[in-house]
């Protein structure tokens, strides 16, 4: 066999990634720039591991604009119709995909398994890698909101075009958002920072011969902040106190608030269900120090503290507890120096 | 200097007289200044593209996407004329670099186009896509070892994370979708190496067919290899086939018999060895698939160095002399950590570490000499 000669046959194999890649590029452009165009909000997918290698990974918020199941293997369909004051506003209604044939909507979305479909829950959308760290703090923000453009052709499938943050288009966004977030990094915030709180409320949670663990709540009131526990709160600035670099000034704040003045800043975030009073309060410690830790939790009107690291992210971790002072290591040798006969 | 030393060696060595090593030494000086040259000549182009690419990297975010692809586009359209002259004008190198980059240019433009209309396609489809679209102008005007070996690798690569989900797509139960899967896996290094033993490919394209020989070997090799590890669980997986427990087994009888057909039918000395060796693979990977078989650890060491064994001993009449002492090597390190396995907990002392310390350099010494002899056996036979 010998290769043949014909120059077509070279031609079309040289030509064939130009023709498929061409028509691709071209296709899509179409898809981007016909349909139905609509305007609909998002979230991130993964706190964890929101900006996942340079997409970020979301969802889009379907339930905010009707009543939407979350059901990936569903085979309903989303019926859209023009919001009256806002026309690229869908209202929204699932409907199931017999009565797609008889449905009235300005756009119809089916399911699938693909990304052009509904209710396929994660989504990526490429992004620059030096937006990268901004979108990720941003999309924790309360006060950010991010939504996408979405083209919804005849065949009802949809096209993700445009990301916006707070109604801008994203590139238009950045330079905001990017000064934003330097903001927040500025000064000693940028230095994790140990505070000690005083607690609450210590009850045992875990109670084995290997490890003991107690819940506790920080006694807020004791350091004048109010609020309603089941309710989203501001950020909580601390400062450190005149006589001791642990021990904090708190105040909530405000738009008023200089931020540049506060030491560090528990974040009220989606993450953390947006309030910082809902971050994991467990201590544990094991053997003869955690049945020391169930005794004394035990004894009403003990001065407990927790020794609380706030990172730059506005993150607590809890590191250390104390009683009267004392670590709890401290305590338990006092405790069998005193009980000693 | 290197050259100087190395032609003394070899003057002592008696390999060479003091006139050759005169003539290499001033035909190596001649050429020195134009290498010089070319050097200084590639730092410059380093230069011009390394900074190019700073400068495009720098801006990515504010360029557009349509500029993006128009550059790409046009970059490809430059390379694809370059190509297209290099075949011309029989330019082997001209031709056989610019098939080399504008394959991987279409990958990233296959990326670029997923990035600008967000299309969050993954590395597999990308692959499939790129594989599909840039096999035949490879294949046409690609004769190198470079070329070959790009497009086997990126063959096997794309297979490799795609078969799972092609397969997955067919409309069948999931255990026969299983043993699908097993067939097909199991045989991609067969054919492979069958489709290198054609003559037809070999007149044609003799660096393609050197690129498939090699990477069936190594992929049946891979295969045996990996087999071994079977051992270490019980034939619990089977189960998994349901009615089509036996698939597997019958997998690995069937490329044995092909193999062994295979064998009668080529004429080559090397062909038949290499047949011989699929085929014993095939029979060791037989043994581990079977469904009634005893659950004994030890047999994963076993059938791995007999296997290893088995892969120097064919290594010999096909001159791998490199096959050979890895063969040797792995069975060496092989026999090491069967003894860990077996003295787990004294590893783990300080006597234990000293001991093992010693036998591994008394089994390493003693490899070498294993090596060392089978290697002048071989000399003296091909003397």
């Amino acid at each position: 066999m010998t290769i043949a000669k014909n120059k077509i046959a070279y031609l079309i194999a040289l030509s064939l990634p130009f023709i498929v890649l061409g028509y691709i590029a071209l296709s899509t452009y179409h898809k981007h720039n016909s349909g139905e165009l609509w305007h609909v909000e998002v979230t991130g997918y993964d706190p964890r591991d929101l900006i996942h290698g340079r997409f970020l990974r979301y969802r889009i918020s379907w339930s905010e604009y009707g009543t939407v199941s979350r059901a990936q293997k569903t085979s309903d369909a989303l019926c859209l119709m023009r919001n009256a004051a806002d026309p690229r506003i869908p209202s929204i209604t699932q409907i199931k995909a017999e009565a797609i044939a008889s449905a009235r909507c300005d756009s119809l979305l089916i399911a699938g398994s693909a990304e052009d479909h509904w209710n396929i829950l994660l989504r990526k959308y490429y992004i620059p890698e030096e937006y990268a760290d901004a979108l990720d703090w941003a999309f924790g923000q309360t006060h950010y909101k991010f939504a996408v453009d979405l083209r919804i052709s005849d065949k009802g499938t949809l096209s993700v075009t445009d990301l916006y943050v707070n109604g801008e288009v994203m590139h238009k966004a950045m330079p905001a958002l990017k000064a934003a977030y330097s903001g927040t990094k500025t000064g000693d915030r940028l230095q994790p920072h140990t505070w000690r709180l005083k607690v609450k409320d210590l009850t045992p949670y875990y109670v084995s011969e290997e490890q003991n663990c107690v819940t506790y709540n920080i006694d807020w009131p004791y350091y004048g902040i109010d609020f309603d526990p089941y309710k989203a709160t501001p950020h909580l600035c601390f400062m450190p106190s005149s006589y001791d670099e642990k021990t904090p000034v708190l105040s909530l704040i405000t738009p008023q608030t200089d931020q540049n003045a506060c030491r560090s800043i528990a974040e009220s975030t989606p993450w953390n269900r947006n309030s910082w009073n809902n971050h994991t309060k467990i201590f544990c410690q094991s053997a003869a120090l955690g049945k020391f830790l169930i005794e004394q939790s035990k004894i009403k009107n003990t001065y407990f503290e927790v020794e609380n690291t706030i990172n730059n992210r506005g993150d607590f971790y809890s590191t250390e507890l104390f009683i009267y002072g004392l670590t709890l290591k401290e305590a338990m040798e006092e405790s069998a120096a005193s009980n000693a006969p | 200097m290197g050259l100087k030393r190395k032609l003394k060696q070899w003057q002592g060595a008696d390999l060479i007289n003091q006139d050759q090593a005169k003539s290499i030494l001033s035909h190596e000086r001649q050429g020195i200044g134009q290498k010089y040259f070319r050097g200084l000549v590639g730092i410059a182009l380093l230069s011009i593209f390394g900074g190019a690419a700073l400068i495009v990297a720098a801006n990515w975010a504010d360029i557009s996407g349509s500029l993006k692809l128009l550059v790409h586009f046009s970059i490809n359209a430059a390379l694809a004329y370059i190509l297209w002259q290099g075949k011309e004008s029989g330019h082997f190198w001209k031709r056989e670099g610019a098939v080399f980059i504008l394959a991987g240019l279409n990958l990233t433009l296959i990326a670029l186009i997923g990035q600008v209309f967000q299309l969050s396609g993954d590395l597999d489809s990308a692959l499939l896509l790129w594989l599909i679209i840039t096999t035949p102008f490879i294949f046409l005007f690609g004769t190198s070892r470079m070329n070959a070996v790009m497009w086997t690798a990126g063959f096997i690569i794309t297979l490799g994370l795609n078969l799972y989900e092609i397969i997955d797509q067919l409309d069948m139960p999931s255990y026969k979708k299983e043993c699908l899967f097993i067939f097909v896996a199991a045989s991609i290094p067969g054919v492979l190496l069958l489709s290198g033993m054609n003559a037809k490919l070999r007149a044609l394209r003799p660096e393609w067919q050197q690129s498939y020989i090699l990477a069936g070997s190594g992929l049946i090799i891979a295969t045996g290899v990996l087999t071994s590890l079977a051992w270490y669980g019980d034939a619990s997986f089977l189960d998994d086939l349901k009615s089509l427990y036996w698939f597997p087994a019958a997998t690995a009888i069937f490329w044995a018999a092909i193999f062994i057909v295979m064998r009668s039918l080529v004429q080559s000395q090397t062909y038949k060895a290499l047949c011989l060796m699929a085929a014993v693979t095939s029979l060791f990977a037989l043994i581990a698939a079977l469904p009634i078989r005893p659950e004994i650890d030890t047999m994963a060491t076993v059938h791995f160095v007999l296997f290893m064994a088995v892969i120097g001993y064919f290594a010999i009449p096909l001159g791998m002399h490199g096959l050979v002492t890895l063969a040797v090597l792995f069975i060496t390190l092989r026999l090491f950590i069967f003894y860990i396995e077996l003295t787990g907990p004294m590893f783990a002392m300080g006597f234990g570490l000293i001991i093992t310390g010693i036998l591994l350099l008394v089994a390493l010494r003693f490899a070498l000499k294993i090596d060392k002899k089978i290697k002048a056996k071989l000399f003296d036979k091909e003397a």
